[in-house]
């Protein structure tokens, strides 16, 4: 006999959508290209609430206002600028609960960013999970 | 009960892997898992068959025990992925009787090896890792078999097998079939998957390896597979079409010797009539359709010349207007050259000169191609033009691969012109 119990529900799986467009692209709202991708996300919004998705997610603020933290050896080094300096920049995100990889694709296909740069998508590790169900 | 020999249990089990491992995979989410249990069961009617013999439903005995293994594999991890649906279906398959006297499960399980074949085959993974993961899942070929059909080292593949599962897993990839909307562009990838199998088996069948798994029985199989489940597509129809006409020729394509024999000098009475009737089957259903695809026309193509009763006897016309709606519909430098010949035949050489010329234009992406410039260097011999048929072949000489019998059959032509 098998026990239910021991089984834990844990699905949909959590993705992070993460936006990447042209590092030249002035990221500041009201600028053409974030005004540009506004019905984008708007469709994105209102697909996952018909479909009963739960979400969030963010804008960020461009490169200018990015700060890198390394600690070495002990010290820490505090410095302006992103992460790696490439051709393109995060300049957002969502976070979305759905069935499948599918599901999220077709959430991501509207977006302003996916026309004009790249959507990656990337399954979130449920952190949560308890050692024994 | 009568006491079933055992290659008769081995025959049926492999018979039903594929539907097995598809039922447990969509319930599991999880293809390393649902092939060990899939072994497991496997090795159980091993066991179990010769004493009790084989049941009813040998596909249903196979999954209930199967998402029993799985479920106690999952159980014994600290986390894993599933809905109140796949729980409740392997709670309920713990608690089946998977056969013997009075508990035989009566139904068959729902085919899903199509869903399968979709995940294998999705976007999200690269290709060769949805050729590896299709060869090994769905055609049930083993790493080592893959590893050499492909001249990959072992632990290569096994790696590349690996990674392909755990994205599967790890990023939800569906076992289920696309929706309408998605559906062409979908199957095209599958079919694509498929299409490569074979090619990569036909280009091995001139090569001296006698080792390999044979490629292209094994995509035939899929091909087939594809056809019959999904009945109403035709260019899935076109695809098996084109494999079976092609693969038709393979007893004529290779002498005694090994030598690749070219197409106007093969023995025609070697061509597998059973294969060339079953294309032609195929494709007559695919016509039905009215919509005619890629696949479709290189299988009526290749249909031309496995029923053509002699070279001479080809339908070099038919053909070329062939090629022409096959340019149309997938243009490339390929199937320009392929036409140039075609048209060369069905028009004479001359027309068929015109036509290649822009692809020996510098930089064009055949320029530099050896098949271009013996293609050229045959419509220029049958133009009357030896001196510039000499000059052709020898430039098809000098770009021609070290491997392979191009250059013997170049140098063969060359000296025949000189006679």
């Amino acid at each position: 006999m098998f026990d239910q119990r021991t089984l834990r529900k844990d699905v949909p799986v959590k993705y992070m959508v993460l936006l990447y467009v042209d590092a030249g692209i002035d990221a500041r709202p009201g600028q053409p290209e974030w005004q540009a991708s506004l019905p984008g996300h708007r469709t994105f919004i209102d697909g996952a609430n018909e479909r009963g998705y739960e979400f969030s997610g963010a804008a960020l603020r461009g490169i200018d206002a990015a700060t890198s933290v390394r600690v070495r050896d002990g010290q820490r080094l505090v410095t302006d600028g992103p992460f790696a300096e490439t051709k393109e920049q995060l300049w957002g995100y969502h976070l979305v609960d759905a069935p499948d990889i599918d599901a999220v694709v077709e959430l991501c296909s509207g977006l302003w960013e996916a026309a004009n740069g790249t959507v990656e998508i990337r399954p979130v590790i449920p952190m949560q999970a308890p050692t024994q169900g | 009960m009568r006491q079933p020999a055992h290659a008769e249990i081995e025959a049926v089990a492999r018979e039903q892997r594929a539907a097995v491992l598809a039922a447990v995979a969509r319930t599991t989410r999880d293809l390393a898992v649902a092939e060990d249990a899939v072994q497991e069961a496997l090795l159980a009617a091993l066991r179990q068959w010769p004493r009790d013999g084989i049941p009813e439903v040998p596909a249903a005995w196979l999954t209930v025990v199967a998402k029993r293994a799985a479920l106690s594999a999952l159980r014994a991890r600290s986390r894993y992925l599933l809905d109140d649906g796949a729980i409740a279906e392997l709670v309920a398959a713990g608690d089946a009787q998977p056969g013997g006297p009075g508990g035989e499960p009566a139904s068959a399980i729902p085919d899903e090896r199509l869903e399968l074949l979709f995940a294998c085959c999705h976007p999200a993974l690269a290709l060769d890792a949805q050729v590896a993961l299709t060869l090994r899942t769905v055609a049930g070929l083993t790493t080592a078999e893959i590893a050499r059909a492909f001249l990959l080292a072992e632990p290569t593949l096994a790696q590349r097998l690996v990674r392909a599962q755990r994205k599967v897993r790890d990023s939800g990839i569906p076992f289920a079939l696309p929706d309408a909307e998605r559906m062409p562009e979908r199957l095209g990838g599958v079919l694509h998957v498929v299409y490569l199998v074979f090619t990569e088996g036909h280009a091995a069948t001139s090569g001296a390896e006698r080792m390999r798994v044979d490629l292209c029985d094994e995509a035939i199989r899929l091909a087939r597979l594809v056809a019959t489940l999904l009945p109403d597509e035709p260019e899935a129809l076109g695809l098996a079409a084109l494999c079976l006409a092609h693969d038709a020729r393979r007893a004529a394509r290779v002498d005694p010797a090994g030598r690749t024999v070219p197409l106007d000098e093969q023995d025609r009475a070697l061509y597998d009539r059973a294969r060339i009737a079953e294309a032609e089957r195929l494709l007559d259903r695919a016509a039905l359709q009215r919509a005619p695809g890629p696949y479709q026309l290189q299988a009526a193509i290749a249909l031309q010349h496995a029923l053509a009763p002699t070279a001479a006897a080809t339908d070099w016309q038919a053909i070329a207007e062939l090629y022409a709606a096959l340019a149309r519909m997938a243009p490339s430098p390929v199937v320009e050259l392929n036409r140039a010949a075609a048209v060369g035949m069905a028009d004479g050489p001359e027309a068929g000169l015109a036509l290649l010329e822009p692809l020996g234009a510098d930089g064009a992406p055949l320029a530099d191609h050896h098949l271009l410039h013996a293609a050229w260097a045959e419509l220029l011999r049958r133009a009357g033009r030896g001196f510039e048929a000499a000059a052709a072949y020898h430039r098809a000489l000098e770009l021609a691969p070290a491997e392979g019998t191009a250059r013997a059959d170049l140098t063969r032509r060359l000296a025949e012109l000189d006679r």
